[in-house]
């Protein structure tokens, strides 16, 4: 494997399975904090964070990976999203600690959803590569 | 050497007066000056909306016979139009140049706010339209109300021809009875 098509992504844990998610767009990863919540229609948003001034929508993605009985997310992953000219920071809950690491990306293969934008072979465990804004439009449309 | 006058100077805070209330479990805020009335649930006559699901949060008419008599306001249940929780309500806004009156569980206080962020974009739903934006109060996030939202110039315009016609109809059975 040549070093050069290796690429950082970090690692997030949901329930017994792991996913992985392009270093560039994470920012860090947040301690348990409190989740603060009010009326929307917006599928998938959980609520919104109070960080460092801030106020971050927090994504809930497991909904998705995992179904409804993902179990209790434990941290937040921050991850900047994209939206026209404007970046913004979203809160993805996740259950565990993250991990930092590089590797290579092959191409999704078989009938994987379209979020699903590569994987990653790790010691006999193929982690799916999520890609956060493909997954958040999927779901609102 | 000419002095300048400093340029950098820090703007004085603008302050918003708001009324904060509760519906459900939900704090909100809205500006004070587009609350023209609070008032008690008294004088309130049922509503019915029919076929019509979109102004079925519109549980309630109101004619304030001591201010202006001949305005009838439609008064929508908050907790409908936030699709939220059972609420209990007890007080009603009554919104300042307009035809609509709101319908809540309890009014909070009233405070100053210094800011008004925009909702992130994150949010892409109804909630776009339902808020002017957010406020952060003793670290609590809460959503400062767009009062336009509640009803549009259609739904009100619906709703009072509605109106119109049920007092129409009244008039003349009224007026067949007299004859």
């Amino acid at each position: 494997m040549s070093p050069h098509s290796q690429r950082k992504f970090v690692l997030f844990p949901l329930g017994k399975k792991r996913f992985a998610m392009s270093a560039e767009h994470v920012t860090e990863l947040a301690q348990p904090d409190i989740l603060q919540t009010f009326p929307h229609t917006t599928k998938l948003l959980a609520g919104v964070l109070v960080r460092r001034g801030r106020i971050v929508p927090v994504l809930d993605i497991a909904q998705v990976l995992l179904g409804p009985d993902a179990p209790a997310r434990k941290f937040y992953l921050i991850a900047n999203r994209n939206f026209g000219s404007e970046s913004e920071w979203t809160a993805v809950p996740v259950t565990g600690e993250c991990e930092l690491l590089n590797s290579e990306m092959v191409a999704p293969t078989g009938r994987l959803p379209r979020y699903v934008v590569g994987l990653l072979s790790l010691e006999g465990e193929i982690v799916e590569v999520i890609d956060l804004e493909k997954l958040a439009n999927a779901e609102a449309a | 050497m000419k002095l300048k006058r400093g340029t950098g100077r820090a703007k004085k805070q603008q302050l918003e007066d708001v009324i904060i209330f509760n519906v459900a479990d939900t704090r909100f805020a809205i500006a004070a000056n587009t609350v023209d009335e609070i008032r008690n649930m008294d004088g309130l006559v049922a509503h019915k909306s029919g076929f019509d699901q979109r102004l079925a949060k519109v549980k309630f008419t109101l004619v304030r016979e001591k201010k202006d008599r001949d305005k009838i306001y439609f008064v929508v249940d908050a907790g409908a139009h936030f699709r939220g929780g059972a609420s209990k309500a007890s007080r009603v806004l009554v919104m300042r140049n307009s035809s609509v009156a709101l319908m809540v569980d309890g009014i909070d206080r009233m405070m100053q706010i210094s800011a008004v962020i925009t909702i992130p974009n994150a949010f892409g739903g109804e909630e776009r339209n339902w808020y002017r934006g957010l406020a952060v109060m003793d670290g609590k996030v809460v959503p400062v109300i767009n009062p336009e939202s509640f009803l549009s110039k259609g739904e009100i315009a619906v709703l009072e021809a509605k109106s119109r016609a049920q007092s129409a109809s009244v008039g003349t059975t009224k007026g067949a009875a007299s004859a």
